[in-house]
């Protein structure tokens, strides 16, 4: 048999060009019969002068889904953690002033931090409860930080039961029961918190809460799916936390007398992140398609206006809700006992705040883990710090600290951010 | 010792595994360290119950950066320096070595090295704009010859990560480090597979220099071939670079094995193709257990068949043959055992529905897998094989330990294993494979002549003992150890009906052998 007619059996076989020697080897050997020694002679006469294979480069691109139901769900488990804050702010007739104010400063970056670890060590990819529940030795080390706060004096007690609230409840959304939950927790925390039982209704609620963050567990099935590296989620919850101290830096804001404005503050920084994981989720739908058809070969064309677009999407979409939460805020501010101006330099602190910490959420869920920590340390610091170092008035106004911090880190992420979404087949490729 | 495997011991049954396990424990006189190359990103339980001589399972997982607890984690320096500086022409010099044909494999290897020596620059090295570019400029190279396809950038990216995984394999530590008390470096590695598993025993041989003997079952880079030319949704570029990334792996173990040891010489064809000298060749067949006695032939006609449900076994031309069989022998009754591996459920979906259209019904049963496949070959007539890929496989040595003849398709090392000894038909030839069948059944003298020549063919030629102790020479051979004799796991003693034989993993109900020296055969 000549190269030519083993060639066209071997594509009968194939139905398609013959790629090489090797591929027609095979196909002798596995299909026809050829014994090895044969198959491999034959299969080099096969594929000389072989024409081009063909051109398909029409691989599937796999789509991300965006689970409203699960989006829901973290809405309203915000909207409920929002609401225990505003509860807690108008119990100062059972609570003191103080102990409140410390107990947001303590539990709120424990919160976010444990949030962000278990984002990254289980939530990530899947089966993040059933992970979870195989790996539920990593809450004995969460559990002990939560209570090792109790020994704080003055507000000590109180923050471990915020922080058994945001974390469990953290646990119960990832379950789907988020909106259950939410209108649950404030329904209940509504009706039952007069300032005589609002100690029993605290503790029932945090009580009811991990319940079903147990019950959320004992329900999935274990997954026997590797959990994410500690390496990733220990940084990972150093981002959360220190993005949680931004929101705790501003000593002259109370979170106990400010009300509702304590409450609202923190919903454009959350929702920051939030919109980081949803936005992250749309671009790996964005990216391909624009990536696919552009070929290696040196007249390459490459684009980041698909990507850098979605980025100034998302950065809309949060300093949007910001604006509707300071116009709701400023119109209810006269109720509050923090003056108007006060409370727009606060709300632009935490816009400001809230990009930033879309920034920090991208990198770090871009695997830019390393920049991200950067960039949230330098505004942590220039948070704390500045004030300290004399840079700045002694006594600058409340949220100038915030403000500062943020766009410090918005400073140090930018450039990064921009740099990834640039060359997006680069990240893409290196998204390891 | 340091035995290496992809995707089979001690995770996964097999035939790959089942001689991992009868290696081990067949030869106590030697320590094992074993490191298991796995992906899915699942935690993972072994099936085999590890003797005292394995002293330690380690795990690489690859495409996650999780990592298992037990293994050795990434990122530990080796012993030398670890320097400072990424290489950020290291992607571009994998996909040209690699995946390049005619290729320099020692600056490959060193690349590799490199890996090890500098394991936290690795990801740095990948993560760097400008090896992104020189990877795209390389790649752009290679597949400008004629017949290379085009890639696209998202294709180039899948393959960007694959050779980041190639570098983050051969960057893991196959053993524990200086600090640890347990510094030991082994006196040779045996990898099961030119693929993967050779990657971190290829670094262990060039930086303490010790002997690599690769023991190859299928010939992988023809599995690879045939798994991507049975892909019809695959695009070119894909195709391409599995394949290519596959005949890149083999050529790269193949040149840096001292001893290349295929299961049978028809394997040898292909590694003499990708450049393994004939002196480094020593075939070294598979063994197995012989019952000491033979179960009669059943009653009733029972055609059986052992192996998973997967289209290299080719099971439509089995259920083909089982079809033409059962026109004129309606009584024959035709039985398949094996697993659903992950990922073939719909080929199973398949062969299921060809089952229906050829109205088989009870004439054809899958039963599932089996712990005891010499019992499900003794309540057999004879076995039926009809896969278009095999090395040597263990399923056809175990029926003919049985006293069983075997009909089955010419590939790999089936031949060499029936010689004389039954009969075989080309792949996809479910007519010879019916007329082989029919012959046997309508002539009962050749049926049990062909299952005694069968059963002493295996026992003089491709023993448990004989293949223990050629392990046992070649590791004596390359090391200058002296090494304690093999043990073989034997039968339990039988009762005058007992279907007691050994099993396929721990989980077995008697699954406890005894072990004795084994003598000359």
């Amino acid at each position: 048999m000549s190269g030519s007619d083993t060639r066209a059996l071997v594509e009968g076989y194939l139905g398609r060009p013959v790629q090489d020697a090797l591929e027609a080897a095979v196909v002798l050997e596995a299909w026809g019969g050829v014994p090895a020694d044969a198959a491999l002679t034959l299969g080099r006469e096969a594929a000389t002068g072989a024409p081009t294979v063909d051109q398909v480069p029409d691989d599937p691109v796999s789509r991300s889904v965006f689970d409203r139901r699960s989006v829901a769900s973290d809405v309203a488990f915000i909207v409920g953690v929002l609401f225990v804050g505003f509860w807690l702010s108008h119990r100062t007739d059972r609570f003191a002033v103080n102990d409140i104010d410390r107990a947001w400063r303590l539990a709120l970056p424990t919160s976010l931090a444990a949030q962000w670890f278990l984002r990254r060590r289980v939530f990530l990819g899947g089966e993040g409860l059933g992970r979870l529940r195989r790996e539920f030795r990593l809450l004995i080390p969460a559990g002990l930080v939560v209570f090792a706060l109790a020994v704080v004096p003055d507000g000590g007690v109180l923050a471990v039961a915020l922080a058994v609230l945001w974390i469990a409840g953290f646990v119960v959304s990832r379950r789907g029961w988020g909106l259950a939950y939410g209108v649950t927790l404030i329904c209940v925390l509504a009706v039952g918190g007069s300032a005589r039982t609002a100690v029993p209704v605290l503790a029932f609620v945090c009580l009811a809460t991990v319940t079903l963050a147990v019950v959320a567990l004992r329900t999935t099935p274990p997954s026997d799916r590797l959990p994410g590296a500690l390496a990733r989620a220990i940084p990972s919850a150093l981002i959360g936390g220190g993005l949680a101290l931004f929101l705790v830096s501003e000593p002259r804001f109370s979170w106990a007398a400010s009300g509702l404005l304590s409450a609202f503050t923190v919903v454009p920084s959350l929702l920051g992140s939030l919109a980081g994981g949803l936005w992250m989720t749309r671009l790996w739908n964005v990216l391909p398609p624009a990536l696919r058809g552009i070929s290696v070969g040196p007249r390459r064309r490459f684009t980041g206006s698909s990507s850098v677009g979605l980025f100034v999407q998302a950065v809309a979409i949060v300093l949007a809700v910001a604006s509707t939460c300071s116009l709701f805020v400023l119109w209810r501010s006269s109720d509050d006992s923090v003056t108007t101006e006060t409370t727009q330099v606060l709300l632009i602190a935490h816009a400001a705040l809230a990009v930033a910490g879309l920034c920090v959420a991208l990198l770090e869920t871009l695997g830019r883990w390393g920049h991200a920590l950067f960039a949230t340390t330098a505004g942590v610091a220039a948070a704390f710090f500045a004030v300290r170092s004399g840079l700045m008035n002694p006594h600058p106004q409340a949220g100038v600290r915030i403000l500062l911090g943020a766009l410090v880190a918005l400073a140090v992420a930018l450039p990064g951010v921009l740099a990834v979404l640039g060359r997006p087949d680069h990240r893409i490729a290196a998204f390891t | 010792m340091l035995l290496a495997t992809e995707g089979t011991y001690p995770f996964v049954l097999g035939g790959v595994s089942t001689w991992c396990d009868s290696l081990v424990n067949g030869l106590p006189g030697i320590d094992w360290d074993v490191v298991a190359i796995t992906a899915g990103g699942i935690r993972r339980t072994s099936l085999f119950e590890q003797p005292q001589q394995v002293r330690r399972v380690s795990q690489v997982e690859l495409w996650s950066d999780s990592v298992v607890r037990g293994s050795l984690p990434i990122g530990r320096p080796f012993g030398r320096t670890t320097g400072r500086t990424p290489r950020r022409g290291l992607p571009a010099e994998l996909v040209r070595g690699i995946l390049g044909w005619d290729t320099d494999l020692v600056a490959v290897r060193d690349a590799l090295v490199w890996c090890r020596e500098h394991p936290r620059l690795v990801g740095r090295s990948f993560r760097a704009r400008a090896a992104w570019a020189e990877f795209l400029e390389a790649l752009a190279v290679l597949t400008a010859d004629q017949g290379s396809p085009s890639f696209d950038l998202v294709q180039a990216g899948e393959l960007y990560q694959t050779l980041f995984w190639v570098a983050r394999t051969s960057a893991t530590p196959t053993r524990p480090t200086r600090q640890t008390t347990q510094w030991h470096i082994p006196d040779l590695f045996l990898v099961t597979a030119a693929g993967w598993a050779g990657i971190p025993a290829i670094v262990d041989r060039h930086l303490t220099p010790r002997p690599l003997v690769l023991a190859e079952h299928g010939v992988y880079v023809r599995e690879a071939y045939l798994q991507a030319a049975r892909n019809t949704h695959l695009s070119a570029a894909s195709r391409w670079a599995s394949t290519r990334l596959a005949r890149g792996l083999s050529r790269l173990v193949y040149a840096n094995a001292d001893v290349v040891a295929p299961v049978t010489l028809a394997n040898a064809h292909w590694e003499r193709e990708l450049g393994v000298a004939d002196s480094s060749i020593r075939t070294i067949y598979n063994g197995v257990l012989v019952p000491p006695k033979v179960k009669p032939f059943p009653r009733r006609t029972r055609v059986v068949s052992v192996g998973r449900v997967d289209p290299l076994k080719d099971l439509a031309t089995m259920l083909r043959c089982a079809a033409i069989v059962g026109e004129t022998h309606p009584e024959v009754e035709f039985v398949h055992y094996g697993p659903v591996p992950e990922g073939n459920e719909h080929y199973a979906d398949l062969c299921m529905a060809l089952h229906r259209d050829l109205r088989l019904g009870d004439r054809f049963k899958f039963l599932g897998s089996t712990d005891d496949p010499y019992g499900a070959f003794s309540d057999g007539s004879l076995a039926l094989f009809s896969s278009i890929s095999e090395g040597f496989p263990v399923s056809v040595l175990e029926a003919m330990a049985c006293g069983r003849p075997v009909v089955s398709t010419a590939v790999g090392g089936i031949p060499e294993a029936l010689s004389g000894c039954g009969l075989t038909v080309r792949p996809g030839d479910f007519e010879g494979l019916a007329a082989g069948v029919l012959r046997l059944l309508d002539d009962r003298s050749l049926l049990a002549t062909l299952g005694e020549r069968s059963r002493v063919r295996v026992r003089q030629e491709f023993g448990m003992a004989n293949c223990l102790r050629n392990y046992r020479d070649l590791v004596v051979e390359l090391t200058g150890i002296d090494v304690d004799e093999p043990v073989e796991p034997v039968f339990p003693s039988l009762g005058p009906d007992s279907d007691l034989a050994p099993s396929r993993g721990d989980h077995a109900p008697g699954a406890s052998v005894a072990r004795v020296s084994a003598g000359p055969t």
